[in-house]
């Protein structure tokens, strides 16, 4: 019987230097000399991303915080924000230095 | 068979630019390409005096290359040796097809002094990156940063426009009805002063198309940020410091990619950003800066016309260096009665550029003297012929101009014959009236 595979965990790059500001969070990518300006909730998750986490983790922590969200339209948005900051080289997979 | 150039032996040139001293020592160069060099930077030389504090001290030794006959192997070559700059707390290199510098920090005073040496190809292009380069790294270690922005003086205060190429940096320059106004098109340093902690902006000789531009080292407090956007209409759209420092940081001049330098550039700008109001400025082409500074107005705050002293002695001097040069004559009403009897109630002095070579014996001048910081920096009076102060010297001073005479009653009046007292007076008692009252 095949074991149950585990669902994939991301990180944010540890290596990149980003600052809070106000409710908002700069992430500044050397590599590229790139600037991404992260709204509230981005913020959030770039926060949360300190520890690697999957997306349904991401998206329950955040339903758990924000009141209204509709069943499924969280996991969705938060599915598609990660896909973009991978997309941007922002993130790691677990285990990545 | 070519006669070959006649070379000037090695000079000196020490520049302050956004608070920051450096000094260049070259070696044996044609005069023409040093005068081309003093031309672009003359409005931010100093007198080359050894007690000035500077950030860096460079000996550059230019090599000459002919025009390359292989222009695909030249362009093969510039693209084989970009830029490259590394610096940490002990090395600064900076390397490209046509220069190659190396300085290593010297900590004295309690300060740092990067000093060392480095060859250069005689091309203003060459000298020019180098400057803008060292610049770009020493800055942020002093609070201060060098952007991509048109900088213009308003009144009593500053505005930087930051914009990447194409954004109209120097359309709006040459649209100001005073090019004094213009504090760069291209480049411009914003600098956290030390004292008030208030941001201000600097001009810099470095000005797109290697126009020669800037006329003091004089900085103006900074009120806004005015991001720039061509559109269809003019408006000003206030942003979000987050925003704000996005767009800054995108138009800061930086070639390091290494953490700690990032982070110290992020902190820097979320500073800046969250202090100065900025705004996104939605230009036209055609729109007059009239307009432009009408619908900024309600952005700046208050008392934009409120006189404000200038910021150091030697930004003073600088400006009032650049007034003479502008309109070879200056007159200034000296305060209180100092001056009595010689000059009296509502006279004016008259003060004529001169050059050190201009000069007889007799004659009353007045001198910039650098300190060791730019408050020690001293404007004085003197009659030639007579000794110096202890620790000035000709070699290490700049001759302003010339007391020429007294505006008195609307006519103007010679000196009086007693220029000996009249100098042992202005050397104590001018340099402060100058100091307030050469603001515009």
């Amino acid at each position: 019987m095949a074991e149950e595979s585990k669902p994939a965990t991301l990180r944010r790059d540890p290596t990149l230097p980003f600052q809070r500001m106000d409710e908002d969070t700069i992430v500044v990518d050397p590599r590229t000399r790139e600037v991404h300006l992260l709204n509230e909730t981005g913020a959030r998750i770039w926060e949360l991303l300190e520890t690697a986490s999957s997306v349904d983790e991401v998206a329950e922590a955040l339903e758990a915080e924000y009141e209204g969200a509709a069943p499924g339209a969280m996991r969705r948005e938060v599915e598609a924000f990660l896909a973009e900051l991978g997309g941007k080289g922002l993130l790691l997979p677990k285990g990545r230095a | 068979m070519s006669a070959s150039r006649p070379r000037t032996p090695a000079a000196n040139l020490l520049l302050s630019i956004g608070g920051v001293a450096g000094r260049l020592e070259f070696g044996a160069a044609p005069e023409p390409f040093l005068a081309q060099v003093r031309g672009r930077y003359g409005a931010f030389a100093m007198p080359a005096a050894p007690t000035v504090d500077v950030g860096f001290s460079l000996g550059l030794r230019f090599e000459t290359a002919p025009p390359p006959a292989d222009m695909a192997a030249h362009y093969a070559k510039t693209e084989a040796h970009p830029l490259t700059v590394k610096a940490t707390d002990k090395t600064i290199t900076l390397t490209r097809w046509d220069f190659s510098v190396r300085l290593t920090a010297r900590r004295s005073r309690g300060r740092t002094e990067w000093v060392g040496a480095g060859r250069c190809r005689m091309s203003p292009f060459s000298l020019d990156c180098i400057l803008r380069v060292l610049w770009s790294v020493l800055l942020p270690r002093e609070d201060a940063l060098l952007a991509h922005s048109c900088g213009l003086r308003h009144a009593e205060i500053g505005v930087v426009f930051p914009g990447q190429s194409g954004l109209g940096k120097t359309t709006l320059a040459r649209k100001a009805p005073d090019a004094d106004d213009v504090l760069s098109d291209e480049l411009i340093v914003i600098r956290r002063a030390p004292s008030d902690g208030g941001w201000r902006v600097h001009g810099t000789p470095f000005w797109g198309d290697f126009a020669r531009g800037g006329i003091s080292m004089r900085s103006w407090p900074l009120r806004a940020l005015a991001f720039l956007a061509q559109r269809d209409s003019v408006e000003m759209s206030p942003v979000t410091s987050s925003e704000s420092a996005q767009r800054m940081l995108e138009c800061m001049l930086c070639f390091q990619t290494d953490r700690p330098t990032v982070e110290r550039n992020l902190a820097l700008v979320t500073h800046l950003c969250s202090e100065v109001r900025s705004v996104e400025a939605q230009l036209t082409r055609t729109a007059s800066t009239a307009e432009i500074f009408g619908k900024l107005e309600p952005h700046l705050g208050r008392d934009v016309h409120r006189q404000v002293p200038t910021f150091s002695p030697r930004e003073m001097i600088s400006e009032f260096r650049s007034f003479l040069r502008k309109h070879e004559l200056y007159a200034f009403s000296p305060k209180g009665a100092g001056l009595r009897p010689y000059v009296k109630a509502g006279d004016s002095l008259l003060i004529q550029k001169a050059e050190k070579n201009e000069l007889d014996v007799g004659d009353v001048v007045l001198y910039w003297s650098p300190g060791r910081t730019p408050d020690d920096d001293v404007l004085r009076c003197h009659r030639v012929g007579t000794p110096l102060p202890k620790g000035h010297s000709w070699a290490h001073a700049e001759v302003l101009g010339r007391v020429s005479g007294i505006a008195r009653d609307g006519r103007s009046v010679p000196m009086p014959g007693r220029l000996d007292s009249l100098a042992r007076l202005f050397g104590s008692q001018v340099a402060m009236p100058i100091l307030r009252l050469a603001g515009r």
